[in-house]
C-alpha cells in the first residue's frame, strides 16, 4: 500500500485528480475512524475528515517525502483534531454503548463473550487516559503506526513515544488487576 | 491480565465505519493546488547555504577555539618570563630580609628616642608648672591681704564729709542726673520758645510735649516727691516738680539770667541753656530788674 500511496501521490502533486481521488479512497476510512474515536461522534469525525483531506490537498506541494504519506496524513489528521479540541476546549468521551455496538458490528477475533466484554472495558479505560498518552496509543495500537511513524506525527522522540506507551499499559493493567479483584471479592 | 492481552487487544480494536456519503464529499472537495516552481528554485539556490551551514558554524567555533587557545599560550609565556624575571631579582633575598630587620630596629629605636625627648621635654614643662603652682598660695595669701585692706578701706568713713565712700559717690550720681535734667529743660525750653513766637512757657507742665517723661522735673534726691514720678503728665501739676521755675517769656535775651534751679544741689539753669553747680556759700542769688542772677559773695559779680 506504501508504495502505492507514493505513486499515487506524486501523481497528485503533479495535477492528477484521479489519483488524488484514488488515495482518498485509500485513506478515508483509517482517518474517519482515528477522528472518529477521538472526536465522539460521526458529524464531528466526518467534518474534520474533510479538514483533512483539504489541508492535505493545501499542503501535498510541499510534502517532500521525508516520511510516508500515511505517517504526513495522519499528522494532518493529529494537527486538525487538536485546533478543534482548542475551539471546544472540552472533549466528549465515548460511551459504552459506542463501544459495544462498535465490537458488536465489527468483526474482531473476540470470540469469547468475556473476552469481548474485557476489550470494551480496555477501550474505556484508554479514554481515561491523560491526552498525551491517548493520543500515543490511539495512533500506534489503533492505527497500527510504527513507534517511529508515531513519534514524527506527535512531533516527539520515538523514546517518549516508548515512555508514553509503557505509562499507559501500566495504567491499563493496574485498571484490569483491580477490576478482577473486585469481581473474585463479589464471587 | 498481561501486557501482551492488553497489547493484542488494543491492536485490534474495532473500526468505525465512515458514513457512505463522505467518500463523495471527499473527492467532490479536492482541490490540487499546482506546485510552486518559483520556491523550488529559491530553495534549490538556498540549499547549498543551508547544507554547508552546520559546517561552516562548526568551523567557526573550532577557529575561534584556536584562536581563544593562542591567546592564552601568549599570556602564559608572558606570565612565564615575568616569574622568571621575579625570581632572578629576588635572588638575594636573604640578605635583604636581614636589611630589612635591621631597619626596622633602627627605626624603631629612633622612635624610642624621639619620644624620650618628647617625654622629657613635658618632664621639663611639668616642673616649671610645680614651681608656679608652690607660688600660688604665697600669691593668694597676699591678694587676700590686699583685698581685705581695700575692703576696710571702702568702708572706713572719710575724715571730712563723715560719710563712707558709697554714700558719696550716690551723691554725685544724683548730682550729675539732676544737672542732666536740667539740661534737658533748658532744651525744651528753646523747642517751646522756637515754636512760640520766642517766648518762654510760663509753667513746666506747659511743656510737656517737649519732655519725655515727668522724672526729668524730678530730682533724683528729693526723695519726698520721689512717688510723682510714676504719674503722667495729664496727672503732673506744677508745684509738683523739685525744680525752681523763675524763667520770664523774654529771658532768652538774657542769656545770664536763672530760668530754674534745684535748690537741694545748687544746679542753675541759665538763660543761654547752661546748668551751673554753685557752693551756697562762695555764690548767692541777686535780683535785677525781675530777673535772677548768681553773684559771687566776696566780689559781687555773677559765676
Amino acid at each position: 500500500m506504501s508504495d502505492a500511496a507514493e505513486i499515487l501521490c506524486e501523481r497528485a502533486q503533479k495535477g492528477d485528480v484521479a489519483a488524488a481521488s484514488d488515495l482518498v479512497t485509500l485513506f478515508y476510512q483509517r482517518i474517519f475512524a482515528y477522528l472518529r474515536r477521538l472526536s465522539g461522534n460521526d458529524e464531528d469525525a466526518a467534518d474534520l475528515t474533510q479538514k483533512t483531506f483539504t489541508r492535505s490537498w493545501q499542503s501535498l506541494a510541499s510534502y517532500q517525502r521525508r516520511s510516508s504519506f500515511s505517517t504526513w496524513l495522519h499528522g494532518i489528521a493529529h494537527h486538525v483534531y487538536l485546533d478543534w479540541r482548542r475551539k471546544r476546549s472540552v472533549g466528549d468521551a465515548q460511551t459504552d454503548e459506542w463501544w459495544e455496538t462498535l465490537a458488536g458490528n465489527s468483526r474482531t477475533p473476540f470470540e469469547d463473550t468475556a473476552e469481548r466484554e474485557l476489550a470494551r472495558q480496555l477501550y474505556r479505560w484508554v479514554d481515561d487516559l491523560d491526552d498525551e498518552k491517548k493520543q500515543t496509543v490511539h495512533l500506534h495500537y489503533y492505527q497500527n503506526l510504527t513507534l517511529n511513524e508515531t513519534a514524527e506525527v506527535l512531533g516527539v522522540a520515538v523514546s517518549t513515544v516508548k515512555y508514553r506507551l509503557r505509562e499507559a499499559l501500566d495504567f491499563l493493567r493496574a485498571r484490569s488487576n483491580e477490576t478482577e479483584r473486585t469481581e473474585r471479592k463479589v464471587v | 491480565m498481561n501486557d501482551t492481552t492488553i497489547e493484542r487487544i488494543l491492536f485490534h480494536a474495532p473500526n468505525p465505519a465512515a458514513p457512505p456519503e463522505l467518500l463523495k464529499r471527499l473527492q467532490a472537495g479536492i482541490a490540487l493546488q499546482p506546485a510552486k516552481s518559483g520556491t523550488q528554485k529559491t530553495r534549490e539556490w538556498q540549499s547549498p547555504l543551508r547544507r554547508w551551514f552546520p559546517a561552516l558554524a562548526f568551523s567557526l567555533l573550532l577557529l575561534s577555539c584556536a584562536i581563544m587557545i593562542a591567546v592564552q599560550v601568549n599570556w602564559s609565556a608572558d606570565l612565564k618570563r615575568e616569574n622568571a624575571v621575579l625570581q632572578a631579582s629576588t635572588a638575594n633575598l636573604a640578605q635583604l630580609r636581614e636589611q630589612h630587620l635591621a631597619f626596622e630596629k633602627a627605626a624603631a629605636q629612633q622612635d624610642e628616642l624621639a619620644q624620650l625627648q618628647k617625654d622629657n621635654q613635658e618632664l621639663h614643662a611639668l616642673q616649671a608648672e610645680v614651681a608656679q603652682l608652690r607660688d600660688l598660695p604665697s600669691q593668694i595669701q597676699r591678694l587676700q591681704n590686699e583685698n581685705r585692706r581695700l575692703a576696710t578701706a571702702l568702708t572706713a568713713p572719710t575724715p571730712a564729709s563723715g560719710a563712707n565712700f558709697f554714700d558719696e559717690a550716690q551723691n554725685e550720681a544724683e548730682r550729675i542726673y539732676c544737672v542732666n535734667n536740667l539740661k534737658q529743660l533748658g532744651l525744651a525750653m528753646r523747642i517751646w520758645e522756637g515754636d512760640n513766637g520766642n517766648k518762654y512757657s510760663t509753667s513746666l507742665v506747659a511743656m510737656s510735649n517737649e519732655l519725655s517723661t515727668v522724672k526729668v522735673l524730678l530730682c533724683p534726691s528729693d526723695k519726698a516727691r520721689k512717688d510723682y514720678s510714676t504719674l503722667s503728665f495729664g496727672q503732673f501739676q506744677d508745684n509738683m516738680t523739685s525744680y525752681q521755675y523763675v524763667a520770664q517769656p523774654d529771658d532768652e535775651r538774657f542769656p545770664e539770667c536763672i530760668t530754674a534751679y534745684c535748690p537741694i544741689h545748687h544746679n542753675y539753669l541759665l538763660g543761654d541753656g547752661s546748668v551751673q553747680t554753685v557752693d551756697p556759700a562762695k555764690v548767692r542769688e541777686m535780683k535785677k530788674d525781675g530777673r535772677l542772677y548768681l553773684q559771687q559773695i566776696n566780689s559781687g559779680t555773677g559765676q
